[in-house]
């Protein structure tokens, strides 16, 4: 029966009709036509799925993680709900280009890049500085604004009253928290200094307070923080770069490495939010609660003099 | 049951011979793009940018003895690349008509001796962004008065400039001066030998960025002068040359290098040399505006 059934359904070869270079062409073909489906059916998921830009043109939504870091993003202990500089401007572009943002989750500084890269959110809106570390491993926008970033020692050291450089020497302590732009001053400017490494948690008040405590002798911040903390704590801190900012960083919307399609479309919602005045009027808003040092982005344009 | 057993052993064959025309051909297809056509995924993996360099100081300079590489673009890049937790290996020389050639087949991952971002070369590569800008002068003889009113009446076929094949005096010829007959020098040329021919007598204007012209003046005082002081003949931007196409690495760049101009670490190398090269060089405007109040 078997033998019957096996002859019947593949043919005996003493009786088979088909010409062998038929059989050879058939195998090609049939070899050719699923190879060229299963590619295509390769191909196709990798063109489209990996897109960040895709994906919310198809949904309308911006899903963005988000550091709470005042004033650029600020999340009110009591109730949960969000404001800020980036929050204001990153939910206003998003309006512009007829989007939505879904401020998904909160991130720390240290996970913001892993979480673009895993396609946890598809941007962390609420301001990162442009440092090259950053810059390795993701995409950056435009900046928003400018921040100087200042160096803050006690308020009673003048040690490094004449020249912040001197800190740069193995018997100085340089408080930093991992993951963060502390950490980048830190190695590429002061490299020989002994490092405070606190943890990717630690809020930036607490970075400050290892200063005043003692247990580092200097560290660096934006003078928005700084003054925050300095407000909470007069007497303890003073600022030993005012003259001339250690760094001054843009302030961007963080991206994944190679999402350029995303970040054109946010580059364009941001400029046109700088050239109508919107970000101007955003940050004015923050500075009475938040006074600090915001350095409006230079006009690429020349005012003709009539 | 032989046969049986031969056609089963058929069918098997054809499935395992589909199967591996399917595979090649997937790995074929999907390899180039993800992987053998992208320079930023092999400087990650690798942890080293391949670069290559032209010499031209005070951009980049080669000690004639020892071979030790420095300069201005040298160490920022240098410095950039450790910012970035990478290692740059300055592995070739190449001519200035090399240029794309060199990124295009892979000989190195960009051009980072400091290259001006002139349309030609935007054409074919990438640039990232500038770390400062070089005005370029049209140079003449000393007591060659003809052009001291206005540079441009060199535009015309009685007078010859002097280029090198592939640098930017030739393309400066042959876009604003037109109608000039060019003596052309080879690539590889030392730069002062534009100038030296127009000492010479072989040519009588040539184009260069004051670096190179104050240095050949110093050592040739009296020889020649600028005629273009009031407003240079072009300023270009000195940038990192890339293959046209690579954004991610293009990217990670202008990061590393804004935050170098941003920590004045860029101000800071460029005043050391310029002591030994007086240059003239402008620096790059500040991209925020310091509030007054």
């Amino acid at each position: 029966m078997l033998k019957q059934y096996m002859e019947n359904s593949m043919g005996s070869p003493t009786k088979d009709p088909m010409p062998v270079w038929l059989k050879v062409i058939g195998v090609i073909v049939l070899t050719v036509v699923v190879a060229f489906v299963t590619v295509k059916l390769v191909a196709k998921p990798q063109a489209q799925t990996t897109s960040a830009y895709d994906k919310i043109l198809a949904s309308g939504t911006i899903r963005a993680c988000y550091s709470a870091y005042p004033p650029y993003f600020v999340k009110d202990a009591n109730t949960g709900a969000f404001s800020g500089i980036f929050f204001d401007i990153v939910n206003k572009a998003a309006a512009n280009l007829s989007l939505k943002v879904d401020w998904n989750a909160e991130v720390t500084r240290g996970e913001a890049i892993a979480a673009v890269n895993s396609g946890k959110c598809d941007i962390v809106g609420s301001g990162f500085w442009g440092n090259s570390a950053r810059g390795r491993a993701a995409e950056l926008s435009i900046p928003v604004y400018y921040n100087p970033v200042d160096l803050y020692v006690r308020a009673d050291d003048t040690r490094f009253d004449g020249d912040y450089k001197v800190v740069n020497d193995a018997k100085y302590t340089f408080a930093i928290v991992d993951g963060q732009t502390s950490q980048a001053i830190a190695q590429t400017q002061f490299p020989n200094a002994k490092i405070l490494a606190l943890p990717d948690s630690t809020s930036a008040a607490e970075l400050m307070l290892s200063v005043a405590d003692g247990k580092a002798d200097m560290t660096s911040s934006d003078t928005a923080t700084a003054l925050l903390f300095m407000k909470n704590n007069p007497g303890k801190l003073k600022d030993v770069s005012k003259a001339l900012p250690v760094v001054i960083y843009g302030n961007s919307v963080l991206m994944k490495k190679g999402e350029f399609a995303l970040t054109s479309a946010i580059n364009a919602a941001i400029t046109e939010l700088i050239n109508n005045g919107y970000v101007d009027s955003v940050i004015k808003n923050y500075e009475t609660k938040y006074p600090g040092d915001y350095y409006p982005v230079a006009r690429p344009y020349i005012i003709p003099v009539k | 049951m032989d046969n049986i057993k031969t056609n089963w052993l058929k069918v098997l064959g054809i499935i395992v011979f589909i199967i591996l025309v399917v595979f090649v051909a997937v790995k074929i297809i999907s390899k180039p793009q993800n992987q053998n056509n992208n320079a930023y995924n092999q400087v990650i993996n690798s942890g080293t940018i391949r670069a290559c360099y032209t010499v031209y100081p005070p951009n980049s300079i080669k000690d004639p003895n020892t071979g030790k590489l420095s300069g201005i673009f040298i160490d920022v890049v240098n410095k950039a690349a450790e910012n970035m937790g990478l290692k740059v290996d300055w592995n070739a020389e190449v001519g200035w008509g090399d240029l794309i050639e060199a990124v295009n087949s892979n000989r190195c991952d960009m051009v980072a001796s400091g290259i001006w971002s002139n349309s030609a070369r935007g054409k074919s590569a990438d640039f990232t962004i500038p770390l400062f800008y070089s005005p370029i002068n049209a140079y003449v003889r000393a007591d060659d008065y003809r052009f001291d009113n206005d540079y441009k009446v060199a535009n015309d076929k009685k007078y010859k400039i002097a280029t090198i094949d592939g640098e930017t005096a030739q393309l400066i010829a042959s876009r604003q001066f037109p109608n000039t007959p060019t003596v052309q020098l080879p690539q590889l040329t030392d730069l002062s030998q534009m100038l030296l021919n127009v000492v010479d007598g072989k040519a009588d204007m040539t184009f260069a960025e004051p670096a190179i012209a104050n240095a050949f003046m110093k050592n040739n005082p009296g020889k020649i002068k600028n005629v273009s002081l009031s407003k240079p003949v072009m300023i270009y931007g000195n940038s990192i040359l890339l293959k046209k196409g690579e954004v991610e690495l293009k990217s990670s760049l202008d990061t590393a290098l804004t935050e170098l101009l941003s920590s004045g670490y860029v101000d800071d190398v460029m005043a050391r040399y310029e002591k030994d090269y007086p240059s003239g060089f402008y620096k790059v405007a500040l991209p925020y505006a310091i509030p007054t109040n």
